[in-house]
Parts: C-alpha cells; sequence; structure tokens
C-alpha cells in the first residue's frame, strides 16, 4: 500500500467566484444581478451545505429545514456577505448558528463525555494493525463502515471530520466555523482518526474479517 | 534511497519512534517542512515497529476520502430552498 495521500478529488475552487472581482462588484448592484450573484456564488453551494446540516442534524428532514432556513438567512442577510470572502465557510457558519438556536437543547453540540472514548482519543499514537489485518480491511469495502464510524464520533470530533477531512475546509476556515483555534482542530482531527480507526477494527471483527486474537495483537 | 544526495538539502533528522508516530499524520497530510517529511518517510519505510501504523494511518485517510464526494442534494432540498427563496423575494435561477 503506498503512504502518499491520493490526490484530493477535483472540485469546484472555493473561491473561483467569491474572489471574481466582477462578481464581487455584483454582490451590491442592482436587484436583478443581485440574484444572479447569490445563485452563483451562494447557490452553488447546496450540496455542500445540504450534507454539512446532515451531519448536524443526524435527520433527514431536520436537515432539509436547516439548508431551507440557512438560505433564507443568507438571502436576507446577502449584502453583509463580503466580496472575496470564502462563502462556504459563511454558509457553514449560519448553518451553525442556525442549528444551535433551533436544535432541542439535548441534541445540541455537546461533546459526548464517555472516559474511554475520550482516554483513546487523547492518546498520542494512531493504531498499528498486522499485515493480515490491512489486507483484509483494505480489501473490503470500507465506505458503509466509515459512514457508521463518522456518525457515532462525538460531536466535536464529527464536526472537525466533516469540515476538514469531508468537506476539505482549511484548519483555519474549519476553526472560524467552529468558533475554535486552529490547534484545537487540528488536535480533534487527530483524534477522531484514532476513533475512526478503533471503530474499523471494530468493524473487521465483527464482520469477521479478524479473529479476536489478531484484534488483541494490533491493539498492543 | 537516493544515495547522491543535494548537498544543499538538509540531510533529515534522525527520528526515534515516538517522534515518528507522533508526526505521522501530518506526514501523511503532507503538512510537514521537507526536511522533516523526508525524515518520517526514511523512518516509516526502514521502521518494522513503525510501518504498520503509517500503513493503518494512510488506510484510514483513504476509506475516508472514499466518502468525501457530497453527493447531489435531492431535488426536494433544493425545490424547498428556492420556494423559500423566492417566497423572500428571489427571482433568481
Amino acid at each position: 500500500m503506498a503512504l502518499a495521500r491520493p490526490t484530493r478529488r477535483d472540485r469546484p475552487a472555493p473561491t473561483e467566484r467569491s474572489r471574481n472581482p466582477v462578481l464581487s462588484c455584483i454582490v451590491t448592484s442592482s436587484p436583478p444581478d443581485r440574484q444572479q450573484a447569490f445563485h452563483d456564488i451562494a447557490l452553488r453551494w447546496l450540496p455542500d451545505v445540504t450534507r454539512f446540516a446532515r451531519s448536524l442534524t443526524r435527520d433527514e428532514t431536520n436537515a432539509e429545514d436547516l439548508v431551507q432556513e440557512t438560505y433564507l438567512r443568507a438571502w436576507r442577510h446577502w449584502d453583509s456577505f463580503k466580496p472575496g470572502s470564502e462563502a462556504r465557510a459563511w454558509l457553514f457558519t449560519i448553518a451553525r448558528n442556525a442549528w444551535r438556536k433551533r436544535a432541542p437543547r439535548d441534541a445540541r453540540l455537546v461533546p459526548v463525555e464517555d472516559a474511554t472514548l475520550q482516554a483513546l482519543a487523547e492518546q498520542d499514537f494512531p493504531l498499528g494493525a498486522s499485515n493480515d489485518v490491512l489486507q483484509r480491511l483494505s480489501d473490503a469495502d470500507l465506505r458503509p463502515a466509515i459512514r457508521n464510524a463518522i456518525a457515532g464520533l462525538p460531536d466535536g470530533f464529527r464536526e472537525v471530520v466533516e469540515l476538514v477531512e469531508l468537506q476539505e475546509l482549511p484548519y483555519a476556515e474549519a476553526a472560524e466555523v467552529l468558533e475554535i483555534p486552529v490547534g484545537t482542530v487540528r488536535s480533534r482531527l487527530f483524534r477522531a482518526r484514532r476513533l475512526l480507526q478503533q471503530s474499523l477494527l471494530e468493524h473487521a471483527r465483527d464482520a469477521g474479517l479478524v479473529a479476536a486474537a489478531a484484534e488483541k495483537e494490533i491493539r498492543s | 534511497m537516493n544515495m547522491h544526495r543535494d548537498p544543499t538539502t538538509p540531510e533529515p533528522p534522525m527520528l526515534d519512534c515516538a517522534t515518528a508516530v507522533r508526526k505521522l499524520w501530518d506526514y501523511l497530510d503532507r503538512k510537514l517542512d521537507d526536511v522533516d517529511q523526508e525524515a518520517v518517510r526514511l523512518h516509516m519505510t526502514r521502521c518494522a515497529h513503525c510501518f504498520p501504523h503509517a500503513e493503518f494511518g494512510q488506510l484510514i485517510l483513504d476509506a475516508v476520502a472514499e466518502v468525501r464526494r457530497a453527493e447531489p442534494e435531492p431535488a426536494s432540498v433544493r425545490d424547498g430552498v428556492l420556494a423559500r427563496l423566492r417566497a423572500e423575494g428571489y427571482d433568481g435561477p
């Protein structure tokens, strides 16, 4: 298995339009152009905002409502959008703030206090795995397991994985959206990856890919 | 291994296992400077103890990359958003 990380998939450059000087002028100009700018700059991120909303709400109906509310707020406050700034991060921030206001108290973004989970996350080392385990995992379709593992992460970790790993926001932009220091984004990301590794090992055991004895071996 | 190292390139420091593994995620993310990147790479390729950490780290990153691409939003999401926006005066595409 090669160590080099694969090339990131092609996607529209986040600032391709939002830094376009022509569009920057349009944002504050006449209503038809204002609408066109909103379409070009804000609505283009609808798939990403939808995904982020799903991550926040973990519920399809709530996610749809949240996406609508996010875009409604964005439209109402479109004049406050700073041309040249990162529109996607701006939309994520709106979505997150909207969710924090509307979510039931017990569903807000509160980290899960699980001592075992926290202790595991706070260990410095990533997990290692034997060649046999790695081979079996590499051969398996891990996508369902990874989706479940991400969904099961404590909120503070899941948010970072969603923004940095899945939405590919730079640390600094993720930090802005989450209102935490950049260093915290980095440390949470690394801890989250460790938790994902742990989840994958458990998945491998449950799926019969790894014998209990082998799992014990690779935890050491 | 490069046996004809450019003399202007600093020799990568020899890393102990703990340091190499602590830098692993940054290494896999290619966020280290060139010297550190090379030092970790050398350590990981030569150390039988650390190599599985690197392999498993890469595996998890590859697995996450597999689920990275955002699926198109359902039509109902776009329709719902546009309906709310139009009620607020948006008349764009």
